[in-house]
C-alpha cells in the first residue's frame, strides 16, 4: 500500500512515515461514512441554541466553541438557517461537492453545536473526536476520493476530449499518507488519555475492579429500584475542602444505561468475581494505555483496532455504551487490502504444504 | 512531495495534535478535546455518594431535585464546582465564598424561570445528602438559601 522509500535516520524516517505515498481509497471512504455517521448521531443541531444570555453566561461554553460564537452569531436568532446549512453541508460532505469547503464547515458546525451541549451538561465523547475528523479531512490529501468533485472533474475532461477513464478519475493520483496517520494518533491520544485517566483520578487501586463492579452491578443503573445518588468523593477528604458543605464533593459518577434485566444479571454475574473484574480493569487499562500501538502498521495496529472494536462491543453488552461512532472509525482504519493478502497468503501457503 | 506542502502538512498536523495533547497534559475538559475521564474516578467499599437536594415551602423544589441529567452534570460542571484540584470537572482555584453564592444566585435567579413556574415560592433551600457505598443515608447538610426576592444565595454552611 504504502510506498516504501529507503531512509536511515530520524528525520528520513519522518519523512517516509507521514509523506510516504498510497494510492488508498481509505480517505475518501472515511470522508463518506464518518459524515454520515456524524449527520446520523448529530441531526437536529439547532436545539442547543439558547437564546437567553443569562443562561448562555452560566453555561460557560469552552474555548473553542466561545471562539465560534463571533463568527457564528448569525445562527443565534436563526435556528433554522443553522439547521438547513448544517444539512446542506453534511450532504456535500458525503457526496463529495464543493467537499473541502463543505467538509471544513460540516466539522466546524458539528463540533460547535456538540460543544453547546456538553456546555449544557452532556460532552458527547463519540462526535468531539469525529467531528474533529471532520475537519481534518477538510485539509488533507486524499480525502475528495470518489467525490462529485472528480466526477464532474470527468465530465469536464471527456467534454475536452482528455482521456481518462471515470475509475482513474474518481480514484485520483497518489497521494501523501500524512492524513491518515493524523487520524491514527488522535485516535491513539484517545485510547492513551482514557488508560491514564483511571489511573490518574482513580490511582492503582482503580485495578482491583470496585470500581467496574459497581458499573456493572446494577448500582449505576436508573434501571433497577431505589435512590441512585450520583455525585462521589472518596472518604478521605481534607478539611480544607469540606468549606462549601462539609462534605467536599469531587465528582459526578456515570450510569449503566443497560434497560435489558437479563443483561444487567450478566453483569451482575461478572461483577460478582472478584478475580475476573479485577483482571478485566488491569487488561482495559493496559489495553488503552498501549494506545499508540496503533502508529505501527501491520499486525500490531491490525490487532489493537480489533481490540478496541471488541472492548466497544463487550462494553456495550453490558452497559449500552457500544460507541459505534469509535467501532466504525476502527473498522474503516484497518487496511482490508493488506489483511486480505495476508489471507490468502495464508491459504496458498496451506495449499503448497498439503500439496508437498 | 514539494517543501511548502510538507510545512503546511506540520502546520495542520500540529494545529490539530496541541490542543489535544494540552488537555491530556492539563487533564481538564474543554470541548472538543478531551483526557477522557469517564468512570476514571475511583469506586470502593468506603466512597461516598451524595445527591443535591432542593427545597421550596416544604417541598421537594422539582422532581428529583435535579432530574434531568444534563442538567445534574451543568450543575455540578458549571455552578457548584468539584472541591478537587485533580478534577477534570469544574474545579478552579479562585473559589472561595463570595464567588460561591455569586454563582448559586446566578444559577437560581436563571433557573427558577425554567424549573418552575410557582409563583408562591420566596426560598429556595440548596442541601446535600450524604450516602455510603449501598446508598443508606449517612448524613444531611444545608448549604444556604436561595431567595427569590431579592435574588441572592447565602451560605448558610459554616465549618466547626
Amino acid at each position: 500500500m504504502e510506498r516504501k522509500i529507503a531512509a536511515k535516520g530520524f528525520i528520513p524516517t519522518l519523512n517516509t512515515y507521514f509523506f510516504s505515498e498510497t494510492n488508498s481509497l481509505n480517505l475518501g471512504l472515511i470522508r463518506i461514512v464518518i459524515s454520515a455517521v456524524v449527520l446520523i448521531y448529530n441531526p437536529y443541531i439547532s436545539i442547543f441554541i439558547i437564546n437567553d444570555p443569562d443562561v448562555v453566561a452560566i453555561q460557560v461554553p469552552s474555548t473553542f466553541v466561545h471562539l465560534l460564537s463571533g463568527p457564528f452569531s448569525i445562527f443565534a436568532h436563526h435556528a433554522r438557517l443553522f439547521q438547513y446549512t448544517y444539512l446542506l453541508v453534511a450532504a456535500c460532505s458525503i457526496f463529495g461537492f464543493f467537499t473541502r469547503p463543505a467538509l471544513l464547515l460540516f466539522g466546524l458546525l458539528a463540533a460547535y453545536s456538540t460543544g453547546l451541549c456538553a456546555s449544557q451538561g452532556i460532552f458527547n465523547h463519540g462526535l468531539s473526536l469525529l467531528s474533529q475528523v471532520v475537519m481534518i479531512l477538510a485539509f488533507v490529501p486524499g480525502s475528495t476520493r470518489l467525490s462529485a468533485d472528480r466526477f464532474l472533474l470527468w465530465l469536464y475532461r471527456r467534454r475536452n476530449k482528455t482521456h481518462q477513464s471515470l475509475w482513474e478519475t474518481l480514484k485520483g493520483p497518489a497521494y501523501p499518507v500524512w492524513g491518515f496517520k493524523l487520524i491514527l494518533i488522535l485516535l491513539a491520544c484517545t485510547y492513551f488519555t482514557s488508560g491514564l485517566s483511571k489511573v490518574r483520578y482513580g490511582g492503582l487501586k482503580w485495578l482491583d475492579g470496585k470500581t467496574l463492579t459497581h458499573y456493572l452491578d446494577g448500582s449505576a443503573s436508573p434501571f433497577t429500584p431505589g435512590v441512585k445518588p450520583t455525585y462521589i468523593s472518596p472518604p478521605n477528604v481534607p478539611e480544607s475542602q469540606k468549606w462549601k458543605d462539609g462534605f467536599g464533593i469531587y465528582s459526578y459518577s456515570y450510569g449503566n444505561r443497560l434497560p435489558n434485566q437479563a443483561m444487567i444479571k450478566v453483569g451482575q454475574a461478572v461483577a460478582s468475581k472478584p478475580a475476573v473484574i479485577s483482571a478485566l480493569s488491569v487488561i482495559t487499562v493496559l489495553f488503552e494505555i498501549s494506545g499508540f500501538i496503533l502508529l505501527i502498521a501491520g499486525w500490531p495496529r491490525t490487532i489493537y483496532l480489533f481490540g478496541a472494536i471488541t472492548l466497544h462491543t463487550s462494553i456495550g453488552f453490558l452497559m449500552n455504551l457500544p460507541f459505534t461512532e469509535y467501532r466504525i472509525l476502527c473498522l474503516l482504519l484497518i487496511d482490508w487490502v493488506w489483511l486480505f493478502a495476508q489471507v490468502r497468503g495464508w491459504r496458498s501457503g496451506l495449499k503448497i504444504k498439503k500439496v508437498a | 512531495m514539494k517543501k511548502h506542502e510538507k510545512v503546511f502538512a506540520a502546520f495542520v498536523m500540529l494545529a490539530f495534535l496541541l490542543p489535544n495533547a494540552y488537555t491530556i497534559y492539563q487533564g481538564k475538559e474543554s470541548y472538543p478535546f478531551t483526557p477522557a475521564p469517564m468512570f476514571g474516578h475511583y469506586v470502593g467499599d468506603s466512597t461516598h455518594f451524595y445527591s443535591f437536594q432542593f427545597t421550596a415551602n416544604g417541598k421537594p423544589f422539582a422532581p428529583d431535585n435535579l432530574s434531568n441529567l444534563m442538567l445534574k452534570r451543568m450543575f455540578f460542571d458549571k455552578v457548584y464546582w468539584s472541591v478537587d484540584p485533580k478534577s477534570p470537572l469544574g474545579h478552579f482555584d479562585n473559589d472561595s465564598k463570595p464567588v460561591f453564592e455569586q454563582r448559586l444566585s446566578k444559577f437560581f435567579s436563571t433557573y427558577v424561570k425554567y424549573l418552575t413556574t410557582d409563583t408562591t415560592i420566596h426560598t429556595i433551600q440548596l442541601s446535600v445528602n450524604q450516602y455510603d457505598r449501598k446508598y443508606r443515608q449517612l448524613d444531611a447538610h444545608t448549604v444556604g438559601y436561595y431567595n427569590h426576592d431579592t435574588k441572592r444565595f447565602t451560605q448558610t454552611w459554616k465549618e466547626k
